[in-house]
């Protein structure tokens, strides 16, 4: 097989070329004809009435085309989690009250951006000012301001999970650490910020290309906001810039502001948040207060393990009804609880909204979880490593909040990553400001559970083959820059045995790819790479079948790949793909050769499979500035089976870079509400020159749920690198560090405790 | 986010541009790579009504060797330059960690001089800054980081200034009246929101190194949170020269940048006229950065005064170290 | 604000534009000129997303004034490929999988360009610090600097050869 395998290859992407060429088109750079340029106008206030807009003045403005406000709106809010009605709470354009300092309160359409920026200055609002919470703290206190008037005591969710007998599992404990850990306001700052453009053609269709990670809700929920059939609703994926999950709420306020302007001026219209939107205006990583008690007995095996998570919610849901949910049951990823009880709050303040980033809510915990581990090591006077390894989590078992794991990877992770780090050898030998350590992680493939009861499929595929024998994929997924489509057109090309680039993948457009729920949740890989799976192996057995009647053989000695089909039990006979199909239409009339898949996972409850990874961090302190240089990563990770290495390599390093920041460098500051640095010189990303070395190793677990027995990657993986870097660090200065980000400053400081 | 409309002038020669912002009463402004003056603008934090190009004018674009001694960098040469100037170690330390090489290349030294002071909320766009009551620096009243005060306090950011004031460089300066030579320190003033001393037609043409003296050496170290890209949490710069016998300091001094608001000169000269070693240089590092006066940290509100008072004394004493080492080797 | 003429080389074709004096480069490349190769992320200099070539040196198009273009020759990352074929950077991003998102690499490719024209032999470290004006959100930057690095090694291997042949 070897060249003829399109899986385990790697494969450069294949819209690589037009990236590099600047040819790929991205929202913004469309331009159609007579196409006008919005602008929206945001609250600076944190919590106030609106009593009235005038944007009389903002239409005389030269070039302005139109005005909308939510009086121009039906009033409905919106959201990701369509399933639970008390989540969808957010109006895309402000009717009576705004809840936070970016809420959106009227849009403009005008010939240019200047013009359009003149007129917004133009709108007058009549506010009403009211007081605000910006803490869940204050939020909580009796009496405090209700962000939502119909959400007592400004709790959005409060969800408690139990399992097992939680109070037995600390009387069995040797030992037991009760500590707090503070995670902070991360954004996810996709390089393209979110961007749009709506087309509107009588009597009342509407096309919206958009920067999103979740087409079909965008166009689901588009449809309900602006009172119109779905039908009426075409929604068109260009090249993203990025998501990770700042593009996963369906609906932001641009894409409905610019529909509506494009109905009110009948021409198509672009609007591009600035990069201060960007951090303000979308969404942001749930900042955490993690209460957390475990007890282990004398081998260092958890007994019990208890949590209480109070998350700031901001101004409106996001997806922050799952989020609170996913924070417990994330927590028990990857360890085995004796018992396990949490409580979370989430709690609405009048902040930027938060939502999902890369890894959900994982990182937060898992933080929280794996640096106490290393507590209750040195406590009891355990290895690291041997602590994990004594309480990892392995194949088929369940977690303490329900998950049942098929593979598991993460032994031989945990073992991997010491290996290639030189844990045994090095740690033991190194300088002073010099520390080694260590974090694990665990995430779920795709979530079985349906959040949108208005999108009827999980993900869906079709192969349709061409009269030359060439395959057009479509795929409703949506790849926002991890890759997907290149891994779709691997898993078709081997399914049906032809070669990747003689596959054509149409990327979603809602009218004419297949239905699909999006790019969240780490779900292309297992739930569409199965989907697409499906829709090959449906053309597969058309194929077979008629080839096995015109040959007289049994199907089964029929074998596809390297672009023909063989007989095992006739080997004189072989045709090629192209002229099997071609034969296939002729005798069927011409019709077409199609293919259908779809994915319903089983578990309609949890998930199907899980990745798992381990990170070794070296770290170098500069103990008088508190300078740290993260020296290396390795990072050992169990993705089921590699469809492609070198896409796998570039979500981890990825990750590494990400949870990097998240360790010790990215926070937006909120001081009343507003943002203080929404800029890239002022919220630190790591640049080229932070970033350590990172040396990435593949564990090649088959799990059974994947397509070919793949798993995610790249998601779970930023939760290690905070919890390794934070381990590390207590190596080189005798100090742990609990709250994130660890800055140079909390170092001089000395850290939280020892 | 778009430039708001102006004229712009490409003047060809040093008095074209003199005159024309002359004329311009005030309204003008004067372009070199634009890093700086270009977003300021875009956030409606600085308006102007002209724009004075100086980048075709080619004597503001070369190093040259003056008759005294000294070398004129002409305002418009850009950091990039700077870092192959090998004379002063510290100067091309100092350039070499101005923001990012691309960045470098654009902008000019002059400019890097001229850099506007830094604050989390100034630096903020129009947009952002919509409905609120304005800050000193924006033409308003007060001061949001710091509620009580009478001034603005955004940070003095350029990374190239410690050093040139530790050098002991010097700046021309040519108007329609004349031209005249100030120290880089007397280019700035403390307060935040007009944190440069030049008058409204003035123009910075050179600036004036002097050379080094034998037996001398200089350090810089920057602190940010990033590699590259980022303003300075703390710059410090340090010349030591060291007497004949090549142990005694014969002279000293040193300057810090980012967490003040005017770059500011660091009292060292306790050092001259004795033995150097490295428990002296710590003890006059940790008194000097006392001479910081008040310690901003208006640029990145998330790392505390205090903190950037402790780290000035560490990086002076290294700076002062490494001076040491360099005067030694010399 | 009156306009001004301009007459703008970029990637070998000139163009007359009339123009307000307060145009950005950017905007007249992605608007005018309908060259969208060169992104808008920032908008401030900060992101490296707009980087193009203005006389073989690297800048960032929202912070150059299209007037101030004139006469200089300009390349934009769709100027990059010569007659069909990609340039070597180009070629390398792809096959080193330094690329997902995509929307840093047009700035990234031509920083890198840029930097290899005045430093051909560069080090790693040397990389890493001249893309440090230059965001990248997905790849960690290790197969962005592999790319670029195998570019240099290339650049290095003709360089000697041609050395050879003289």
């Amino acid at each position: 097989m070897g060249e003829q395998q399109a899986i385990g290859r790697s494969l450069p992407r294949l819209d690589g070329p037009a990236k590099a060429r600047g040819e790929a088109v991205y929202a913004g750079d469309l331009n159609l004809p007579g196409m006008l340029c919005g602008k929206i106008l945001t609250s600076y206030l944190p919590h106030a009435r609106i009593r009235r807009i005038d944007t009389s003045a903002a239409v005389r403005v030269p070039g302005m085309k139109a005005a909308v406000t939510g009086q121009d709106t039906l009033g409905l809010g919106c959201g990701p989690t369509r399933f639970r009605e008390k989540s969808l709470d957010f109006l895309p354009l402000a009717r009576d009250k705004v809840r936070y300092i970016g809420d959106a309160v009227a849009a403009v359409a005008a010939v240019d951006e200047d013009a359009a920026s003149a007129a917004l200055e133009q709108i007058k609002v009549e506010w009403e000012e009211l007081p605000a919470v910006f803490t869940p703290e204050e939020a909580m206190q009796p009496g405090a301001p209700l962000v939502h008037e119909n959400m007592p005591g400004n709790i959005s969710r409060r969800i408690v999970l139990e399992g097992g007998d939680i109070e037995a599992g600390f009387r069995q404990a040797y030992h037991i650490r009760e500590d707090i850990f503070n995670t902070s306001s991360d954004s996810h700052v996709p390089l393209e910020p979110h961007t749009c453009v709506a087309k509107y053609d009588p009597p009342g269709y509407f096309t919206l290309w958009t920067s999103t990670q979740v087409p079909y809700m965008v166009k689901s929920d588009l449809a309900r906001l602006l009172g119109v059939p779905e039908n009426q609703v075409r929604v068109i994926l260009p090249f993203v810039g990025g998501g990770f999950g700042g593009k996963s709420d369906g609906v932001f306020s641009l894409d409905l502001c610019a529909a509506l302007l494009a109905q009110k001026t009948g021409r198509p219209v672009r609007i591009a948040y600035s990069r201060e939107e960007e951090f303000i205006c979308t969404r942001r990583r749930h900042p955490m207060q993690i209460y957390l008690k475990t007890g282990v007995n004398r081998q260092g095996e958890i007994t019990a393990r208890q949590a209480r998570v109070i998350a700031d919610g901001g101004a409106y849901s996001g997806w922050g009804h799952a989020s609170i949910y996913l924070a417990g049951l994330f927590l028990c990823l990857p360890y085995r609880y004796g018992a396990y009880h949490y409580e979370g709050l989430r709690v609405y303040t009048n902040n930027p909204v938060s939502s999902a980033m890369r890894g959900h809510c994982a990182p937060q915990v898992q933080f929280a979880g794996d640096v106490q581990l290393d507590m209750l090591a040195e406590d009891l006077g355990i290895d690291p490593v041997e602590i994990r390894l004594r309480n990892a989590l392995e194949d088929g078992e369940v977690t303490a909040a329900g998950f049942k794991i098929g593979t598991c990877g993460l032994k031989e992770c945990i073992r991997k990553a010491a290996e290639r780090s030189g844990w045994y050898t090095r740690r033991a030998s190194l300088p002073p400001g010099r520390g080694v350590g260590i974090g694990c992680a665990g995430f779920p493939s795709g979530q079985g559970f349906r959040l949108r009861p208005d999108i009827p499929a999980y993900t869906t595929a079709v192969t349709r083959v061409n009269e030359d024998g060439s395959v057009t994929l479509l795929c409703g997924a949506a790849d926002t820059g991890q890759g997907s489509d290149t891994v779709m057109v691997q898993i078709a090309a081997q399914e049906l045995g032809v070669r990747p680039q003689d596959i054509r993948y149409v990327r979603a457009d809602s009218d004419i790819t297949p239905a699909d729920l999006g790019n969240y949740s780490s779900r292309e890989t297992v739930f569409a790479g199965n989907a697409v799976k499906e829709a090959a192996a449906r053309v597969k057995e058309k194929l077979l079948a008629f080839i096995a009647d015109e040959w007289q053989v049994p199907e089964e000695s029929l074998e596809i790949a390297g672009g023909e089909i063989t007989c095992a039990s006739a080997p004189d006979k072989r045709i090629s793909f192209a002229q099997a199909a071609r034969g296939w239409q002729e005798k069927h009339q011409g019709k077409p050769l199609v293919g259908e898949g779809t994915y319903d996972p089983p578990d309609k409850k949890f998930y199907e499979a899980y990745s798992f990874g381990a990170q070794v961090a070296e770290v170098e302190v500069d103990k008088e500035t508190g300078q740290v240089k993260v020296v290396n990563v390795v990072s050992a990770h169990d993705a089921g089976r590699v469809i492609n290495p070198m896409a796998v390599e570039g979500q981890l390093e990825g990750s590494v870079h990400m949870g990097l920041g998240f360790a010790l460098s990215e926070e937006m500051v909120v001081r009343q509400g507003r943002v203080l640095n929404p800029a890239l010189v002022d919220y630190a990303i790591p640049v080229a020159a932070d970033m350590p070395e990172v040396e990435c190793v593949h564990l090649e677990v088959e799990d059974p749920a994947g397509p070919f027995g793949a798993k995610e990657c790249g998601e779970g993986t930023v939760g290690p690198t905070a919890p390794a870097i934070a381990n590390a660090l207590y190596q080189a200065t005798g100090r742990r560090f609990l709250n994130l980000p660890i800055t140079p400053f909390q170092i001089v400081k000395g850290g939280d405790g020892q | 986010m778009r430039l708001p409309p102006f004229e712009c002038a490409s003047p060809a020669s040093l008095e074209e541009a003199i005159n024309l912002l002359g004329q311009a009463a005030g309204q003008a402004r004067v372009l070199a790579g634009g890093t700086d003056l270009l977003p300021a603008m875009k956030r409606r934090g600085i308006a102007a009504g002209l724009l004075v190009n100086i980048k075709g004018i080619a004597g503001l674009k070369q190093v040259s060797a003056r008759e005294d001694g000294s070398t004129a960098i002409g305002a418009a040469v850009s950091v990039n330059e700077v870092t192959g100037l090998t004379a002063w170690p510290a100067l091309a330390q100092a350039a070499s960690r101005v923001a990012a090489w691309t960045l470098r290349h654009m902008g000019t030294v002059g400019g890097n001089l001229l850099v506007d002071n830094r604050c989390w909320y100034y630096n903020r766009s129009g947009e952002w800054w919509r409905g609120k009551e304005q800050c000193f620096k924006r033409g308003g009243e007060r001061c949001y980081v710091f509620p009580s005060g009478r001034q603005c306090r955004a940070a003095a950011s350029s990374d190239l200034v410690p050093a040139l004031v530790a050098i002991g460089a010097r700046v021309e300066v040519q108007s329609a009246s004349g031209s005249r030579l100030l120290a880089v320190k007397d280019l700035y003033r403390a307060d935040g929101a007009a944190p440069h001393t030049l008058e409204p037609g003035e123009i910075l043409t050179h600036i004036l190194l002097p050379p080094c003296p034998a037996g001398t050496g200089s350090a810089f170290i920057k602190l940010a949170r990033r590699q590259t890209l980022d303003f300075a949490l703390v710059n410090v710069a340090a010349v030591i020269s060291l007497a004949e016998d090549g142990r005694t300091c014969r002279e000293a001094s040193a300057a810090v940048s980012g967490s003040v608001v005017a770059p500011t000169p660091l009292p060292v000269k306790q050092l001259e006229g004795r033995e150097i070693t490295t428990w002296l240089l710590d003890e006059v590092a940790g008194e000097a950065v006392k001479a910081m006066g008040f310690v901003t940290y208006a640029g990145a509100m998330d790392v505390p005064a205090g903190y950037r008072r402790q780290v000035a004394g560490v990086l002076l004493r290294r700076s002062l170290e490494q001076a040491w080492e360099r005067a030694r080797n010399a | 604000m009156s306009k001004i003429l301009v007459e703008l080389q970029v990637n070998g074709e000139s163009h007359e534009l009339a123009i307000e004096p307060h145009r950005t480069l950017l905007e007249v490349l992605r608007e005018n000129l309908g060259l969208t190769g060169a992104k808008e992320a920032c908008d401030l200099g900060e992101c490296g997303v707009c980087m193009v070539l203005m006389g073989g040196k690297p800048v960032l198009s929202c912070l150059v004034l299209a007037a101030d273009a004139q006469g200089q020759e300009i390349v934009t990352i769709e100027g990059l490929a010569q007659g069909g074929k990609p340039h070597p950077l180009q070629q390398a991003f792809v096959e080193h999988g330094a690329i997902q998102c995509g929307y840093c690499t047009p700035g990234m490719i031509m920083t890198a360009k840029g930097f290899l024209n005045s430093h051909p032999a560069p080090t790693e470290e040397d990389v890493r610090k001249a893309i440090g004006n230059n965001i990248c959100r997905c790849t960690g930057y290790k197969k962005i600097v592999e790319a670029i690095m195998d570019v240099a090694s290339q650049n290095a291997v003709q360089s000697g050869e041609e050395l050879a042949k003289v």
